[in-house]
């Protein structure tokens, strides 16, 4: 199947200021077999070069403004895509990342070269770099409208912190969930052993914290010591309601936030504070990150029932069998009373955790959970409507919609 | 038979190690069960002998008892519906041996110290979680003390915690009991005390749930009393099973 680039619509966009509705009719009359790449990409994201078929753009942009339809975003979530790769979404901000990777291999090896080891198999185990990319992304969207022509130390030292905080949880996690494998390469604790993850993961906390001192903006500090402590939070949460039956989605969605959302809705709002845009801007840009951040994690917890064991490095329904409670089974619990004794039993019995699972995709838990997640999606891409339109604003759009379309 | 030679070396409960100290131990039971081969390779000495065929039949249904108890922690914290019927038979099969059907005239026998080595009880899920029983603090031994001279029943959970200077501590919970029939007593509670402090502080929030758990209150039917073994059912549906201990507990 053919990739659909974000960069190859916007060579195709008209100069005229109906430039995202021919966008969306170019996406529907696209057939899948038709495939495109897409050539240097400068900063700005305009396309030097393009295999298209420019005739059929040209065609696109002449059709008359009433048979264009709405470009709201549930229409823009029901729209038949190619399948969307985060790549190329990524390369309008391709050059920022490559700078990001090499800067944050000189702060985490400079001091020790255990750490050094350790910080290679962590940054170099194909990590998204999605949260930085979000941090640019929005850096450079918001910075059209303050007028900053380029992004400041400040955006990209954001970036290389966030990534550092994230990447220093994820060490931990897999301690504390003793996982043998991350991202299909072996963990920091099952190479170097526990005590090496936990220095690693502190080691990153410190240095990501000290560097956020040095940004001297106190809004931007305060937001982000708070993601450390809700990580702190979101973990002892989940741990003293292991098993719980009575868990409300509320409190699932507030242990998501603290747990993923959190990261992300304070490196996008941090990106808007450093171009200096309204603080309503910033708001909207934390509501876009924890909107995201949210669909995020419910798409995470569905594809922990709907994916098999190769697919997700561990077994499947491992969230169920740890007694950790998420959406598709907080909806399934309302509806098949029988789940609540199975998953009191600790699943002691035989062949019990696969009923269970088996119960929950029956009772339609999966369905109201992707539910939940396309809502917070229409969310996110609602908040983005404050940005200008552009490549930048677009692709924070791709990213909402690769997420869900990470479960269809 | 493969079953003298398990005689002969003694199943071993989970979580007992032969310490030195418990070597006495250990040769009084290698002892018994010497005398116990004996008896079984000279029946008529054996029937010479004080004990019966049913007594060779009990020490059997008690070992097949400790072993399918190996590795359950006392069936607490949950066991699969197979291994519960497993059980449940064989503590069917002692009662049907029970050499004391009339204990509340014979209360000596239940006097003293008892440690529980299986219950229905369950502390699972949520109730689990709450009370912290995953990874901070760890169930230890369970022990009940009867003193029948004051008709008084010491329901004694110990505890670890982990961390915080690996604190041990214990939740006694008094009981009176009267008796009902040569069979049944029936049980009232009293009090219920937490030690130390800092133990209590843990339990805090969660406490009427945690006495709620082991509550001994209602009647409490002895199926099965010997000089080492007893088993009782009580109101709610719950088995217990105990044996005689030497420990001592501060109360």
């Amino acid at each position: 199947m053919a990739s659909l680039t974000m960069v190859d619509l916007v060579g195709c966009a008209s100069t005229s200021s109906n430039a995202s509705l021919d966008r969306y009719l170019w996406r529907k009359t696209l057939h899948s077999s038709v495939s495109q790449r897409a050539h240097g990409v400068r900063r700005s994201g305009k396309l030097v070069t393009c295999r298209l078929d420019s005739a059929r753009c040209r065609s696109i942009s002449t059709k008359s403004a009433d048979t264009l339809p709405n470009g709201t975003p549930e229409v823009l979530l029901n729209v038949k895509r190619g399948q969307i790769s985060l790549g190329t979404v990524f390369e309008v901000v391709a050059d920022d990342l490559l700078i990001l990777n090499q800067n944050l291999k000189s702060i985490v090896g400079a001091e020790n070269p255990v750490l050094m080891s350790a910080a290679e198999q962590i940054f170099g185990a194909g990590g998204k770099r999605m949260r930085p990319a979000l941090v640019f992304l929005v850096s450079r969207a918001t910075a059209q409208m303050s007028g900053l022509k380029e992004l400041t130390t400040n955006h990209r030292r954001l970036a290389e912190i966030i990534e550092m905080i994230h990447t220093a949880s994820l060490i931990h996690d897999d301690v504390l969930d003793e996982s043998d494998l991350r991202r299909g390469k072996e963990t920091v604790h099952q190479l170097y052993g526990t005590r090496v993850a936990v220095l690693a993961g502190d080691f990153m906390f410190a240095q990501s914290s000290w560097y956020l001192a040095n940004l001297e903006n106190l809004e931007v500090i305060k937001l982000i010591s708070q993601v450390i402590k809700d990580f702190a939070s979101g973990e002892i949460k989940q741990a003293s309601s292991l098993f719980d039956c009575d868990v409300k989605l509320e409190e699932y969605l507030i242990k998501s936030y603290y747990k993923t959302a959190s990261l992300v809705a304070a490196s996008t709002k941090g990106s808007a504070i450093f171009s200096g845009v309204d603080s309503s801007v910033a708001e909207s840009m934390f509501e876009y990150g924890k909107n995201l951040g949210l669909s995020f994690q419910v798409v995470d917890d569905i594809l922990d029932f709907t994916q098999s064991a190769e697919q997700l490095g561990k077994p499947a329904g491992s969230d169920l069998a740890k007694g950790n409670l998420t959406a598709p089974v907080i909806f399934a619990l309302e509806k098949e009373p029988k789940l609540r004794d199975i998953i009191e039993s600790e699943f002691v019995e035989e062949g019990s955790l696969q009923d269970a699972i088996d119960l929950v995709q029956r009772c339609g838990g999966i369905q109201r959970a992707q539910e939940l997640a396309k809502e917070k999606a229409v969310a996110a891409i609602q908040n983005l409507e404050c940005l200008p339109r552009g490549s930048f604003r677009s692709a924070l759009e791709e990213i909402v919609l690769y997420n869900l379309e990470r479960i269809e | 038979m493969a079953t003298l030679v398990k005689l002969v070396q003694p199943p071993c409960p989970k979580g007992f190690t032969r310490q030195p100290w418990q070597q006495q131990q250990q040769q009084q039971q290698a002892k018994f069960c010497e005398l116990q081969r004996f008896r079984l390779i000279n029946p008529m000495k054996a029937a010479a002998q004080s004990s019966s065929p049913s007594s060779v039949k009990v020490s059997q249904i008690k070992e097949n008892l400790y072993q399918a108890l190996q590795g359950i922690n006392r069936g607490i914290f949950g066991t699969t519906s197979g291994k519960k019927s497993e059980i449940q038979e064989l503590v069917e099969q002692l009662e049907s041996q029970n050499p004391t059907p009339d204990p509340t005239l014979n209360l000596h026998k239940v006097d003293g110290c008892w440690k529980l080595i299986y219950s229905t009880i369950s502390i699972m899920g949520a109730k689990r979680t709450k009370l912290g029983l995953r990874d901070f603090i760890t169930l230890g031994d369970l022990f009940q003390i009867i003193n029948v001279a004051e008709s008084k029943a010491v329901n004694v959970m110990k505890f670890n915690v982990k961390g915080l200077n690996l604190l041990n501590g214990q939740l006694a919970i008094v009981a009176s009991f009267n008796i009902d029939s040569k069979s049944r007593v029936t049980i009232t509670y009293r009090e219920s005390t937490i030690t130390p402090d800092q133990l209590m502080n843990v339990f805090q929030k969660n406490y009427d749930l945690l006495l709620s758990i082991f509550n001994p209150e209602g009647w409490l039917e002895l199926t099965y009393v010997d000089d080492e073994m007893r088993i009782g059912r009580d109101q709610k549906g719950n088995i217990f099973v105990l044996e005689r201990s030497e420990e001592r507990i501060d109360l």
